[in-house]
């Protein structure tokens, strides 16, 4: 198997609560995962997948334990060499799609490539509207969320998460607010690109469903992650 | 930086209303601050061509003794004269007494004015009038300041014109009622004590076209006012002080005494006034724009926690929040700027002071227009950097779950 692209072990995270105590959110996590492979994370809500996704996603740290990105151990890393990993490393999607809404299609895919190093300026505009052709949406660049369909919005957010090449897209619940049949359409594009571009995926869900589409899936259970045998 | 440039840009472009309703009030401060900027630099320009008109010379110098001795009097009378300069007015300080009803009453510190003087400085008559041609009197001509008369006679202002008073010279600090000469001077006219030019000064003030009597070994730190020419100016100054002590150091200290032109105390209120006005119309465009950026952070917060998740510093953040605001008050300055000007060439009349007379250019200055500029730039970066500060903080968690 090839190299992991993400390694937990033993990490934590906690929050000191108001009267002094502290309250465990995530416990004793480990989870590795390769280039092109997609695991599925299902738990029941407050079960702390948003908080694992976030730890993830490097918008949170953990309390204890280590936490690699390919070679890198995150925990010596400052706010902003965080934020140029985050911009290298990761794609979201998020379950709302979180477009900006006063921006084309076109200038939302091209947004991630303001960030990060390299910034190449000159061909993002190119490099955006590849993507989008590449989700089918190469004819509707110029048009603002606001006139897109739900199943629209979330294939211009895949294709923002994949602008940057990165190592890694992480997946909140991405056909969450989307019809079944749209979902499922979004859905396939998703793991087509994925595997197309071999790249790992972390997939929050609660239907099993999709998470059977997963190479692999865990369980959050009050903390705990643990390993489902496939059927 | 071409990334934050950008983005700002973006920004700026996709939200017209937040942006024309920052810009709307910036550019009204500037306008605001540009043209009263101008009025003040107009009407300076205006006086100083009146001044010309009226004197010939646009300048006014003060050539003050520094050491006090009376034996240097005369020689700077010698280089004011013999380069040309225009003499107009000796303003000394003269040790003397006044004697009322066998009574001395002694003031160390006479003032001593020839007439031309009130040419020079701005007096304010209350009573009387200011005293004229008094080579051909036989009697040294005063004015009082006001209120001095009811304190010390118990007269009013309008009746202690026309009051002879005696007074008498004093040497080295000695006099003697029985037996100093005294001399008669009559009260021409009273002044108001508030009147820049009197302010500060002794209750009484010869007017006295006579000059040597009380040069000789009397007066104490006399200046002359003189009225050059700008370019003169230089050549005044140098060659005035030339003239040295036994120590080797300058007897004389020559600066500028523009600030007693007749106009000068207006042109300053109007300088002073100004300034508050633009500190306020810039303090009140900078809350507007202050305003519009915190609430437009706050409804951006998401925004910002997305950019943040996509990799953006907060740094970045940051910079591009302030840089969004410099680019809308450069943005209302260069609308401002051609503004004011085009303003100031209709308004001109009504913003140089009604009596003085137009200056020969209208031309927007180019210190009020730079003034207007950083004007605007420092408004952009102080009521930028609050919401710049609330954008960077946002929390990305937070803010991505809405």
């Amino acid at each position: 198997m090839s190299e992991a692209r993400l390694t937990l072990e033993n990490v934590t995270r906690s929050f000191r609560l108001a009267s002094g105590e502290d309250l465990s959110i995530l416990r004793g996590i480990n989870l590795q995962v390769h280039a092109g492979e997609v695991v599925a994370v299902v738990g029941k809500s407050g079960s702390g997948k948003s908080t694992l996704l976030n730890l993830l996603g490097l918008l949170d740290t953990p309390s204890s334990g280590k936490y690699h990105c390919g070679a890198i151990e995150v925990s010596p890393l400052s706010d902003a060499q965080l934020a140029d990993l985050r911009a290298e490393y990761f794609g979201f999607v998020f379950q709302q799609y979180l477009l900006l809404d006063r921006r084309t299609a076109l200038e939302n895919v091209a947004e991630p490539l303001l960030f990060g190093s390299p910034k190449d300026i000159s061909s993002r505009k190119q490099r955006a509207l590849a993507l989008l052709e590449a989700v089918g949406l190469g004819d509707r660049a110029d048009q603002t969320p606001s006139v897109l369909s739900g199943g629209e919005q979330q294939r211009v957010a895949i294709a923002r998460a994949l602008v940057r090449n990165p190592q890694m897209i992480l997946a909140d619940e991405p056909t969450g607010a989307l019809d079944v049949e749209t979902g499922e359409r979004v859905l396939q594009m998703l793991f087509d690109q994925v595997r197309e571009r071999n790249i790992g995926m972390i997939l929050v869900t609660h239907d099993p469903q999709i998470a059977a589409q997963a190479d692999s899936i865990y369980r959050l259970e009050q903390g705990v992650l643990h390993q489902e045998v496939a059927a | 930086m071409i990334g934050m440039l950008i983005g700002a840009w973006m920004d700026v472009r996709s939200q017209p209303f937040r942006t024309t309703a920052a810009i709307a009030g910036l550019i009204a401060a500037v306008v605001a601050v540009i043209l009263v900027d101008a009025a003040a630099v107009l009407s300076t320009d205006a006086n100083e061509i009146y001044l010309a008109r009226k004197y010939g010379m646009p300048v006014t110098m003060s050539v003050m003794s520094t050491s006090g001795n009376a034996e240097s009097i005369v020689p700077v009378d010698d280089i004011l004269r013999g380069n040309d300069f225009q003499f107009m007015s000796v303003d000394a300080s003269v040790p003397a007494a006044v004697i009322v009803k066998d009574t001395q009453v002694v003031m160390n510190g006479f003032r001593w004015v020839n007439s031309a003087y009130a040419d020079i400085r701005i007096v304010d008559m209350v009573a009387g009038a200011w005293p004229r041609d008094t080579v051909h009197s036989d009697v040294l001509h005063a004015v009082v300041t006001s209120g001095w008369g009811s304190y010390t006679f118990g007269l009013s202002d309008e009746e202690m014109v026309g009051v002879h008073l005696q007074y008498a010279l004093i040497r080295d600090g000695g006099f003697d009622i029985m037996t100093t000469p005294t001399q008669s001077i009559v009260i021409a006219g009273v002044v108001d004590a508030s009147t820049a030019a009197f302010q500060g000064s002794g209750p009484i003030t010869i007017v006295s076209d006579l000059i040597d009597p009380p040069f000789a070994g009397y007066v104490m730190y006399p200046s002359w006012l003189v009225r050059v020419d700008e370019k003169d100016v230089g050549f005044l100054v140098s060659g005035v002080q030339l003239a040295v002590g036994d120590d080797g150091l300058p007897v004389y200290q020559v600066q500028r005494a523009d600030q007693g032109d007749e106009l000068a105390p207006v042109l300053k209120q109007q300088r002073v006034t100004g300034t508050a006005t633009k500190a306020i119309a810039l303090t009140v465009g900078g809350l507007g724009i202050l305003g519009v950026g915190v609430s437009g952070v706050r409804e951006r917060a998401s925004e910002f926690g997305l950019r943040r998740a996509l990799g953006a510093k907060r740094r970045r953040i940051f910079g591009g929040v302030l840089t969004q605001t410099l680019m809308e008050a450069v943005i209302a300055a260069l609308i401002a700027i051609p503004l004011a000007a085009l303003l100031l060439e209709y308004f001109a009349r009504d913003l140089v002071l009604s009596t003085l007379p137009m200056p020969p250019s209208t031309i927007l200055p180019f210190e009020s227009a730079l003034q207007g500029l950083i004007g605007a730039l420092g408004v952009g970066i102080i009521a930028g950097l609050i919401p710049a500060i609330h954008a960077a903080r946002t929390s990305v968690i937070r803010a991505l779950r809405g």
